[in-house]
């Protein structure tokens, strides 16, 4: 390697980042990790406030908000009474006006020692039930997608706010320096957008890596600039060595604490290279086995792409990525209910068994928090003939792995889901529980911003231990 | 007894606004709010420095051996470093002074001929004449606008909930950048914006399309165009405004105060629903629509009336040819169902159609047609006929559409005005009875005369005239404070949208309201603004100080509070860019206008910004935030930046032509990379520059891949022919430099 070891060595006292790069690219060469020794380390890894249940999350994101009714929070009234009137009042503002009663078209069976009900929507998690934690008394305060998108990944569905994986990234940093702390593969670019997955005031670091977006093909997935197909590592190498010596020869004089800017983005530049080689063989899924493939439904067909969404998921969050979010759009039936979530459920039911039963495998449930949801759920009664409405009064997300309970369930709904009933859980006490099973206690968890300090929490938030393993 | 079912949900409402105002037993206090206490105190605030009226200080008289003060700006300066005992970094050399003074004025680089003609300038006015034409630069507005833009949260699409395009935001944007090129004095600048449509109207077309666009800043913030419950929609957007009216001109964060008393600062809920008022009694949403829309306004145009009047009969003559022919067919359906309910003899019961008879006279049946037609021949007619209303439904439809529109603006207009209520914890369901009477916030009142508001209009022009006045202790104090922060780095006072009692004091107190009063006194003038800072020593200085003193003063002003030196900055997202673009001789300087996407070659202020997919760029070099007042862009170190510079298409495309047209700087490869240096930093290599770069181009030679153009080939073993891989191994010594600090870096 062509390398000028003298002239860094000669960068000054603190030049510790440039022999940490002649470090570094050794152990890249012999193909280690490396634990990153730079003094710049916006996301090194940090003590959480107490013992963590949970070291990561993968959020499995149903986008348009599914039906709870007819997937996992199952009505035996809701049958009965099919056609008739809501015998309560339907809330103050909703999104369109819906009619009676609508029974749901799939059949619901109990699965696994727990028992839980599953509809036949989702015949392979249905499989799992005894690994998942169901809460069905989760409720928001949203009723159009925008709003309700901000709402769960922000807090607010009224400011500017830091979205819950960008606090987490700026609570506990990573585990990997050679990769970012947030990925999001395939968000929606609507509904909010990057609000979504974005840090507003918490330092940028903390926003989401995003990879695709919406229905994007994960064959192809890629990270922004991660490479360039003219640049060799030998070239890039030269090029780093080089602008390390143009800095140092610029100031011609010691390091100063005035220069630790300079030096820091000298540093950033051998984190860089460093995810350059790291980064892409994540996205590169071919050294896996067939079996494995096959587990997560990555055969060409309709599970395809969520498989690969799934999958890939797995691989960062086994190299450390903090929280990555997977997500599949779009659940929103308002007609057509019967022919579309069948369709939706086929293409991600197999992958999300098949990363569950991956993670279990490889003993890393234990610590992984998988958590599916969507932003609300849809209303017990018909809109039209065939569709449900946007309902954000009642709705089901289910956790897995990382401290959570073991084929239990939470909450309840009440006798047609159509609101929260008991053990009402709100987007608010959802965060906070989150956030506990890191080890993050949501109240200080802060940043000061604008004069005060801010939380993901906002003043609310409930931490939900009863559903803690 | 309980109910036995479930009480009526505005029953229950009233017990939840009962409840949070503190559940208080009438019986014993019957208009005490228990839940909203007092948490102002409003002594303090009184003394706090933000709130108390600028003084006049005069510039103290120092002793200046060295002649170093240039202006009162010095004379502050040195004052406080004095009584340190320290001294200023000495002047920065000229080669850095005009890479400074020109990214600072139009966020560009000079171009090595401008530097080398400075540099050849010994006249001692050769700096202030650079400054003067930096500032008479039409790309001086490009630069400052952009500064402005910020803080009113500038962009081209909604964000929020439905991220609709703002087609018209583009020309808001372009009417800061003009007012900054015409140094409209701030007041007015500040005025126009606020309430441009309510200033008498100018008959200039174009003075007065501009007073409407300027209000434009009031409508493009993110709104929950989806929201179904429109009065939270409504009052959200009123919050949104305040949020960032009062950040920008206040400095102060008074919508804290929509749910409580403010917590820190002497702003009151009742301050808070008195300026809610305001802004509640101003138009910016045109309905309230499923998703609802925003306000845009005619701009106005002579001319295109003209084509409207003249354009008039076409629809009139159109929709009369409709009208006729609704008639025939209102009156061939009439017949129709007489023919349908008379029985063959049409004498037997005349009376049998009268109790359905239409009051439709024209459709009556006349003598010479009798009724008792064909049905079958009817039903024919009337076939025809509909498909001939149809026909003309469309035409009108059309003409309609067709008719000359004027342009339209996002612009605000005044509504019905109208006083609100506290709402309690901000809720809009939970109202207190009494209303509070529109005014300005009741401290900042006893410092700076509240107008008498009136009460047919919102109040907007008397809040914008108001923050103006000469009195006012914040707008000018804050405005001088941002200006400065985009000239150093940091501000005086480093909170610079906070003020209040939570902010930093300011390094600087006299020299922050020697400034803000003289300025203002003098009439607002920006550019007037920019000589003052810009010709005193102390914007002059290093960014480096003298080695000998270097650890003695990092030990004792480490963050440079006290101006011992200038600031080294990191330039922003948009001045790299367009830097990258400026060198490699790609960037197109067309003024004005809306950019198709992020890959134009426009100056990067023309560049849509797209709130819910921001390009990448931007957010990468921390322009993130834009949906929200930014207060200061923060400069954070991230290997994504080190891979736009090092792997961007951009950057290698520009690279790449600087490589391609390297044969202009001589033969020898010493003067290209002389040429190299003066292009991308502003000056020459040094002899060790020259050879570490000599050695990087030798070693690069043996390592580019890639084929012509950069595409790699089908046999990545082939070689490059000699010629291709001169090219890139300067485009990779390019790129080199350019990811180097010293091209994104201000000394």
């Amino acid at each position: 390697m062509m390398w000028n070891r003298r002239s860094l060595m000669t960068a000054g006292a603190t030049g510790i980042g440039s022999i940490a790069l002649l470090d570094l690219l050794a152990r890249c060469d012999a193909g280690q990790p490396s634990a990153a020794a730079a003094p710049n380390r916006p996301l090194a890894a940090k003590e959480p406030h107490f013992k963590p249940r949970a070291k990561r999350i993968i959020f499995l994101f149903m986008h348009g908000g599914p039906s709870h009714v007819d997937t996992f929070d199952h009505k035996p009234e809701l049958t009965k009474q099919d056609g008739k009137p809501l015998p309560f009042d339907k809330p103050r503002i909703q999104f369109a006006q819906t009619g009676n009663l609508l029974k749901s078209p799939w059949g619901f069976k109990q699965y696994g020692q727990s028992g839980a009900w599953v509809s036949d929507l989702f015949p392979n998690v249905a499989q799992c039930v005894d690994d998942i934690t169901f809460i069905k008394s989760i409720h928001g305060s949203n009723e159009a997608h925008g709003g309700a998108l901000l709402k769960i990944h922000t807090g607010s569905d009224t400011f500017v706010r830091p979205s819950m994986g960008a606090w987490i990234s700026y609570g506990l940093g990573t585990e990997n320096e050679n990769l970012p702390s947030f990925v999001t593969i395939n968000p929606t670019l609507g509904h909010g957008g990057v609000r979504n997955f974005g840090s507003a005031f918490l330092p940028p670091i903390h926003q989401a890596t995003r990879i695709g977006s919406s229905g994007s093909g994960m064959k192809e997935a890629t990270i922004e600039n991660l490479t360039n197909d003219k640049v060799s590592p030998d070239l890039q190498t030269l090029q780093l060595g080089l602008l390390a010596d143009l800095d140092r020869l610029k100031r011609q004089r010691p390091i100063t604490p005035a220069d630790a800017a300079l030096q820091a983005r000298i540093d950033s530049f051998e984190l860089a290279f460093r995810m350059q080689t790291s980064a892409p063989k994540l996205l590169d899924i071919s050294d896996e086995t067939e079996a494995t493939l096959k587990l997560y439904g990555i055969d060409g067909g309709p599970t395809d792409n969520y498989g690969r969404q799934c999958l890939m998921a797995r691989r960062m969050s086994e190299s450390g990525v903090r929280f990555v979010q997977a997500s599949h759009a779009y659940w929103d039936q308002h007609s057509e209910l019967k022919e579309k979530h069948t369709e939706l459920a086929a293409q991600v039911d197999k992958p999300i068994a098949g990363l569950l039963t991956d993670l279990k495998q490889r003993g890393l449930l234990d610590e992984t928090l998988v958590i599916w949801g969507a932003e609300f759920g849809r209303t017990p009664t018909a809109q039209g003939t065939n569709g449900r409405d946007h309902n954000p009064h009642a709705f089901t997300w289910w956790m897995a792995g990382g401290g959570v309970k073991r084929g239990f369930s939470y909450g309840r709904s009440d006798d047609f889901g159509f609101y929260a009933a008991e053990d009402k859980v709100h987007v608010h006490d959802l965060h906070a529980t989150i956030l506990a099973l890191l080890g993050l206690d949501h109240e200080r968890l802060t940043f000061r911003y604008g004069g005060r300090n801010f939380r993901l929490t906002d003043v609310e938030g409930r931490v939900v231990d009863d559903i803690f393993a | 007894m309980p109910p036995d079912k479930k009480l009526p949900d505005s029953i229950i409402a009233d017990f939840e606004a009962w409840v949070m105002r503190g559940a208080a037993d009438p019986r014993e206090q019957p208009s005490e709010s228990v839940a909203r206490k007092k948490g102002v105190d409003w002594e303090a605030a009184r003394n706090h420095w933000a709130f108390r009226p600028i003084a006049d200080p005069r510039p103290p008289a120092i002793d200046d051996p060295n002649g170093w003060v240039e202006n009162p700006i010095d004379q502050f300066v040195l004052q406080t470093l004095s009584a340190k005992g320290m001294k200023p970094a000495p002047p920065a050399d000229k080669w850095t002074l005009i890479r400074r003074a020109t990214f600072d004025l139009t966020g560009l680089p000079p171009t090595p001929e401008e530097v080398e003609a400075f540099l050849a300038d010994p006249s001692p006015d050769a700096y202030p004449r650079l400054i003067e034409r930096l500032l008479q630069s039409p790309h001086y507005g490009e630069r400052w606008g952009r500064h402005w833009l910020d803080v009113v949260r500038y962009a081209d699409s909604n964000g929020a909930d439905e991220n609709h395009d703002l087609p018209t935001a583009w020309r808001y944007r372009d009417w800061v950048v003009r007012m900054l090129n015409r140094d409209l004095p701030f007041d007015q600048f500040v005025i126009q914006q606020l309430a441009g449509d309510l200033l008498p109207t100018p008959a200039d077309e174009q003075e007065a399309g501009d007073l409407l666009t300027a209000t434009g800043m009031l409508v493009i913030g993110p709104k929950m165009l989806a929201e179904q419950d429109k009065d939270k929609m409504i009052i959200d957007i009123v919050d949104e405004q305040i949020d960032t009216v009062t950040r920008t001109l206040f400095g102060m964060t008074v919508a804290c105060a929509r749910c409580h008393d403010h917590k820190f600062d002497p702003i009151s809920s009742e301050d808070y629903y008195a300026l809610a008022g305001i802004f509640y009694s101003t138009k910016t949403m045109a309905d309230r629509a499923f998703v609802s829309n925003w306000m845009e306004r005619p701009l106005p145009s002579a001319e295109i009336a003209a084509k409207r009047t003249e354009y008039q009969p076409k629809i009139d003559a159109a929709k009369a040819e409709l009208a006729t022919a609704e008639q025939s067919l209102a009156a061939a359906k009439k017949r129709a169902k007489q023919a349908a309910a008379a029985p063959p003899t049409p004498a037997a019961d005349p009376t049998g159609t009268q109790a359905e008879a239409p009051t439709d006279t024209a459709a009556e049946p006349t003598p010479d047609k009798p009724a008792q037609s064909d049905p079958e021949a009817i039903k024919a007619e009337i076939e025809s006929l509909k498909a001939n209303v149809a026909k003309l439904k469309e035409t009108v439809d059309k003409v309609v559409k067709e008719m000359p529109a004027f342009l339209t603006v996002m612009a605000a207009d005044e509504a019905e005005p109208k006083d609100l209520p506290v709402h309690i914890r901000g809720n809009h369901l939970a109202l207190e009875k009494e209303v509070v009477l529109r005014r300005m916030p009741k401290l900042l009142s006893e410092v700076a005369p509240p107008p008498e508001l009136p009460k047919d209009r919102s109040g907007r022009l008397e809040l914008a005239r108001w923050l103006t006045s000469i009195d006012h202790p914040l707008t000018a104090r804050v405005l001088v404070n941002r200006v400065w922060m985009w000239h150093f780095g940091e501000a005086l006072v480093r909170t610079p949208s906070n003020f209040g009692l939570q902010s930093q004091a300011p390094t600087h107190p006299e020299l922050l309201d020697w400034l803000a009063r003289h300025w203002a006194k003098e009439g607002w003038s920006l550019k007037q603004l920019h000589r003052l800072i810009m010709l005193s020593s102390t914007y002059q200085m290093a960014s480096d100080v003298d080695p000998s003193v270097a650890a003695d003063y990092a030990a004792k002003d480490p963050e440079n509070r006290l101006l011992h030196r200038q600031n080294r900055r990191r330039l922003e997202a948009e001045p790299i860019r367009d830097s990258v673009l400026a060198v490699g001789g790609g960037l197109d300087m067309t003024f004005g206008g809306r950019a198709p996407d992020t890959a134009a070659r426009r100056r990067a202020i023309y560049l849509p910004i797209n709130r819910a997919a921001l390009y990448e760029m931007f957010s990468t070099f921390d322009y993130v935030e834009t949906a929200n007042h930014i207060e200061q862009r923060p400069t954070t170190t991230v290997p994504h930046q080190a891979l736009f510079l090092l792997n961007s298409p951009l950057v290698h495309e520009q690279a790449d032509r600087i490589a391609r047209g390297i044969e202009r700087h001589g033969d020898s490869s010493l003067t290209r990379i002389d040429s190299l240096f003066w292009l991308l930093y502003s000056r020459g290599a040094s002899p060790a520059e020259t050879q570490r770069a000599l050695t990087f181009l030798e070693a690069a030679r043996r390592r580019v891949s890639g084929g012509p153009q950069g595409a790699v080939p089908a046999d990545p073993k082939a070689t490059l022919d000699r010629k291709e891989q001169e090219v890139q191994a300067w485009a990779a010594l390019c790129r080199a430099m350019m990811a180097a600090n010293e091209f994104v870096y201000i000394d």
